[in-house]
């Protein structure tokens, strides 16, 4: 009986604090900082709101789940992963946000859009861990192409979706966990040259001409003035403008005068750097180093391979997201539509990533008394 | 429960490394980008940020020389909105679009888009009319719409459309000079942009937000014209009439000059163009050919002749390059400039200038037009079947003669022939501030060259290039720059920068002039010049016919040069009429009457005296007005009309009418204006109908003769020119009224080159 805890003292002092607080301090800044940024937009009043209700939300969500032990996970796992896929087919049906790029959006009840892919992020996780667990106990039947087939199908949805982004999300998920899980490095060399091989493909008939110019622009800047070169000149200019300390909250320049583009989602951290300076922006970074350390000492810790598996996937998603998100804004990486997660504005994406952080902390709280044992 | 393998820890421990790794990266870039690279990036934020709000300055006015206005800026407004301002509105976003939408007449979807875009200032609509303008102020007024302002926008206007359209030029929609004058003066007549600025001033100090900053737009100079509107009516209007009349297919150029300061009084160019809308296509006889798109066609683009069948009149835009190139070959060529053509005789002008000034010919020289043979080939007289023997050089002159002028430059030399063909600027561009087209010359003339040269053959010049040297002529042989901009002013009327007349050179003697202009006035009184008399006033010029390369094509340019009056100019009028397809295709027969109705419009214009002659007082028929004669009785009204020498003729409807019986209807109608000895029919009923006559066959007709075949049938002539009957203005064979005047043109055929 998973419900069941056996000693509320080392519920309480085994709970990874460090991280619990990090995120919610990484949150309420971003909550100031989206409220900034939004100040220009029509909707900012909604969009605040939901934000707030999904951030507290989230932090009752996540402490819920942490007092649960995470092996129930193991007996509703499947139920998550194909409720996920259907509501992944569902915004084919019903969904929208063509516009945006994606059709990645549905309306629940006509008062919130929900985004499934955010969803199906966790449940992804949740599942994978359960076969990767079954795969690792079963030593010697190394059966991965079941495990492939299983993970192919969201990523395949939400590339269908035309959300290449968030399928990247997907893969660099499956990545880490199968490194940590332990695959052999001939598969990590093969898998290398797979990606290599499939480069011209994807190049000429996935991905379309907005998402080649954005690969262009930057690989070589100013190559192509159009869309991507401008959000990422724009991007650059508002965080260069912050200097050592910003222009102060509510004061950036290009961010007020809608210099900087999606400034409430993607480009949110060009917000930070303009607003805040170098000081707020490494503080920033500092807090996602301090999550994913975390994240990674809880798969470390864990007393059990699920519990490290589920731990790794979320690092991998997080670690993922931050540094895409941030390597886009300072012009190292190319732009995709990835969000700064616990920053940048979307509900269903902060209540997604606060389960998450609750899945880890009950992996913490209930991790292994000895570190370093064995 | 089993441990976790030592590997896995490892892998766990890489990982760490890793994102340790891409940490310190983002924070290293993060601190290249803000720290090292923030203040140039800071700036650089400023400045794309301070363009702001542009409020385009008024442009400028043209002016022709009387301060009539050629080219004016109309207010209009400009409707901006400033996107994160418009939620502090009173009314929705959405009532906002839809009234906005519904007062611009635009789709209310359009305007939501634009107005909550997210960008700092976007235009909703430009350039609308005042009135509208002034409803959207109101609407923002009433509701206290924030975020959308109206600011003043000009747009231009060119109030007598296609008048002086070449000279003048057209602007595109952000007010920028695109062709003629308006490119030209750009700098001049744009102005300087005002702003509106927030937040920040120059030096990038920071600034409360709601600080907003008005810098003005600075008015345009206006720019005062050498042209004279009127003249350049008059001009456009003659040169309109010559293309009717004689069937005109490539078009027509006439340049008024002010000889002596070299002022261009008027600069007409048909087909030409509204500049009000430039990008209408041409009409079909204006479609210009292949040959000649590829002739004015930049050197990188690509034309084939199968692209021509392409263009889709339906969807035509004028803003494709091929539809440009077209525009720029047919209605926006400026042919007073651009066009270069062999002059012909008109060129025999400056030959004898050259002769005379040197002294290897006098007026009275005695010359003939016997063919010259020269390096094979016989250069001979246009009247080679009866040539004109034995002659004066004066006569030489009046009756053109080819062979005489070929002697003349050979007894100047090569040298010295083409010293005056450079002196009077015709290997040079004139200096106009428009565009001119570069004339052709042999760059090693031979003896041959020079030959055909005299003649104004085998070599290709401006049109306002034969204007300035015959301004030359007229201006004691000084030769002035041609000056189109008199000054620019502000509009207060002080002079800001004025453009004095130039002088060029000195190319010939006082003397000479007088000498020359003597002969060319009698040209014009007894030579080939004929059809540009006017009475009263002293024409000098020269015709010329040219045919176009290559020989043979039976496709002609006619001209006529004149300087008036002969004994103390005032201008200088060139008329040429490209490629004629009607009665003839003479510079004589055709282009003389013309520019001698010009001159003649011209100089009474401008107030100069007539001083008639002997001989044009005897040439004169009389003109009367018809008298108002109705509700009169007959024997007074016969009365009237034998007062004013004019004939009558009752129509009574069978019986005699009695000397009480009182007019009932007459014509012509009272006010007209006609010849002595016309005819006056009287009704002494109301007609029904009236009696229509059939109009006779005039053509080849004497004006005595015409006027009596006229006559005989009831109708009345009015005689225009002189010589034999060349154009009837009612056709022959159509059914008129009784008593109609008939406009009948006479043109001297005779002793034409």
């Amino acid at each position: 009986m998973y419900f069941v805890e056996k000693t509320k003292r080392s519920l309480i002092r085994c709970f990874d604090y460090t991280l619990f607080f990090s995120v919610v301090i990484l949150s309420l800044l971003g909550l100031f900082v989206l409220r900034s940024a939004t100040m220009t937009m029509q909707n900012q009043s909604r969009m605040m709101l939901i934000q707030t209700i999904a951030i507290i939300l989230g932090v009752l969500l996540a402490i819920a789940i942490s007092l649960v032990d995470y092996k129930f996970l193991k007996d509703i796992g499947i139920f998550l992963y194909w409720g996920s896929i259907l509501l992944l087919i569902y915004v084919f049906i019903d969904g929208y946000g063509e516009k945006l790029g994606s059709k990645s959006w549905f309306d629940l009840f006509g008062v919130v859009s929900v985004q499934p892919s955010e969803i199906a992020k966790v449940t992804f996780i949740i599942s994978l861990s359960i076969y990767m667990e079954r795969l690792k106990e079963e030593a010697g039947k190394n059966n991965l192409l079941k495990l492939f087939i299983h993970a192919a199908l969201p990523i395949g949805l939400v590339l269908l979706q035309r959300d290449f982004g968030t399928s990247m999300v997907f893969v660099v998920i499956l990545a880490v966990m199968l490194f940590v899980w332990g695959i052999r490095f001939k598969y990590i060399i093969m898998a290398g040259g797979a990606m290599l091989l499939s480069m011209p493909v994807l190049w000429f008939f996935v991905l379309n001409e907005r998402r080649k110019s954005r690969i262009i622009e930057f690989l070589s800047p100013g190559f192509d003035p159009s869309d991507a070169s401008y959000q990422m000149d724009r991007a650059r200019m508002a965080i260069g403008s912050g200097q050592w300390f910003g222009q102060g909250i509510g004061k950036g320049l290009q961010t007020q005068s809608g210099g900087v583009p999606v400034k409430e989602s993607d480009f949110i951290f060009s917000v930070i750097g303009e607003e805040l300076g170098f000081i707020g922006a490494s503080f920033v970074v500092i807090l996602v180093f301090i999550i994913l350390f975390r994240c990674l000492y809880v798969a470390r810790t864990s007393k059990d391979y699920f519990g490290e598996y589920l731990a790794a996937g979320v690092t991998g998603m997080f670690a993922f997201h931050y540094f895409e998100n941030i390597g886009m804004n300072i012009g190292m990486l190319p732009v995709t539509g990835i969000p700064l997660p616990f920053v940048s504005q979307g509900g269903t994406a902060m209540i997604a990533y606060y389960i998450a952080i609750g899945i880890v902390l009950s992996i913490s709280t209930r991790r292994k008394k000895i570190m370093f044992s064995s | 429960m089993p441990g976790v393998s030592l590997k896995v820890k490892r892998r766990q421990l890489a990982l760490l490394v890793i994102f340790f790794l891409i940490i310190v990266a983002l924070i290293v870039r993060v601190a290249y980008i803000q720290v090292v690279k923030g203040a140039a990036l800071r700036k650089m934020a400023y400045e794309q940020h301070n363009r702001g709000m542009i409020i385009s300055p008024r442009r400028g006015t043209i002016y022709d020389r009387n301060g009539k206005e050629l080219a004016k800026s109309a207010s209009v407004d400009t409707v901006w909105v400033l996107p994160r301002e418009i939620a502090n509105s009173e009314i929705s976003i959405e009532q906002i679009a839809s009234d906005l939408a519904k007062m611009l007449g635009m789709d209310s979807g359009k305007v939501y888009k634009v107005i909550s875009a997210n960008t700092s200032y976007n235009v909703i609509k430009s350039k609308i009319e005042k009135d509208m303008g002034n409803e959207v102020r109101k609407w923002i007024a009433v509701n206290k719409v924030k975020g959308i302002s109206v600011e003043e926008d000009s747009k231009r206007y060119y109030p007598n459309r296609n008048l002086a359209s070449h000279v003048l030029g057209f602007t595109g929609t952000d007010n920028e000079g695109l062709e003629g004058l308006e490119v030209i003066l750009e700098k001049y007549l744009k102005g300087i942009p005002g702003k509106i600025i927030s937040e920040l001033d120059g030096s990038g100090q920071e600034m409360p937000f709601s600080v907003e900053k008005r810098i003005p737009a600075q008015q345009g100079m206006n720019v005062v014209l050498t042209i004279d509107e009127t003249i350049q009516y008059m001009a456009e209007k003659a040169l309109e009439r010559a293309i009717f009349e004689n069937k005109i297919a490539g078009g027509a150029t006439a340049i008024v000059m002010d000889p002596r300061n070299g002022d261009i009084l008027a600069l007409a160019s048909k087909p030409d163009f509204d500049p009000n809308d430039p990008y209408i296509p041409p009409e079909e006889e204006w479609m210009p050919t292949f040959k000649e798109l590829m002739e004015i066609k930049d050197k990188d683009m690509e034309l084939n002749e199968s692209d021509l069948d392409k263009i889709d009149m339906d969807n035509w835009s004028g803003r494709t390059n091929l539809e440009v190139l077209i525009l720029r070959a047919s209605l926006w060529r400026n042919k007073a400039l651009i066009d270069t053509y062999e002059p012909g005789s008109t060129f025999k002008a400056i030959t004898s200038a050259a002769g005379l000034e040197e002294g290897v010919v006098t007026p009275e020289t005695q010359v003939n037009d016997n063919p010259v043979e020269l390096a094979g080939y016989k250069l001979k007289c246009w009247r080679d079947g009866n040539l004109h023997g034995q002659e004066s050089f004066r006569e030489g002159v009046y009756n053109s003669c080819n062979p005489v002028f070929v002697r003349v430059a050979q007894a100047l030399g090569i040298e010295k022939f083409y010293q005056y063909v450079n002196a009077f600027g015709f290997k040079e561009k004139t200096g106009i501030l428009l565009p001119e087209g570069r004339s052709i010359f042999h760059i090693k003339p031979q003896e041959l060259d020079m030959a055909v040269s005299a003649f104004g053959q085998g070599f290709q010049i401006t049109p306002i290039q034969l204007a300035s040297a015959y301004s030359a002529i007229a201006n004691n042989g000084t030769l002035v720059k041609p000056r189109i901009v008199k000054e620019l002013t502000d509009n207060e009327g002080n002079i800001l920068k004025s453009f004095e007349p130039e002088e060029i050179r000195n190319v010939i003697s006082r003397q000479t002039c007088d000498t020359l202009l003597d002969i060319l006035q009698g040209v014009v009184s007894e030579g080939t010049g004929k059809n540009a008399y006017v009475k009263g006033y002293r024409v000098a010029g020269k015709t010329g016919t040219s045919e176009t390369l290559p020989r043979g094509s039976g496709r002609y340019i006619a001209s006529f040069a004149a300087i008036a009056p002969a004994d103390n100019p005032v201008i200088t009028a060139l008329v040429i009429l490209d490629d004629p397809r009607g009665y003839s295709y003479m510079g004589g027969v055709i282009a003389a009457p013309v520019a001698g109705k010009l001159v003649e419009d011209v100089l009474s214009y401008l107030g100069v005296e007539r001083n008639y002659s002997e001989k044009d007082m005897e040439m004169m028929t009389k003109t009367v007005y018809v008298p108002e004669l109705r509700n009169k009785p007959v024997a007074e009204a016969k009365k009237m009309l034998r007062e004013r020498v004019l004939e009558v003729r009752v129509e009574s409807g069978g019986e005699k009418a009695a000397d009480d019986t009182l007019i009932v209807e007459m014509t012509p109608k009272p006010g007209a204006s006609i010849p002595e000895k016309s005819v006056v029919i009287l009704y002494t009923y109301k007609p029904e109908k009236e009696i229509m006559v059939k109009v006779p066959n005039l053509s080849n007709m004497t004006i005595a003769e015409a006027t009596r075949a006229l006559n005989d049938v009831g109708l009345n002539i009015k005689i225009s020119g002189m010589g034999i009957a060349m154009i009837q203005e009612v056709q022959p064979g159509e059914l008129v009224a009784k008593g109609t005047v008939i406009e009948v043109k006479f043109r001297h055929i005779d002793n034409v080159e």
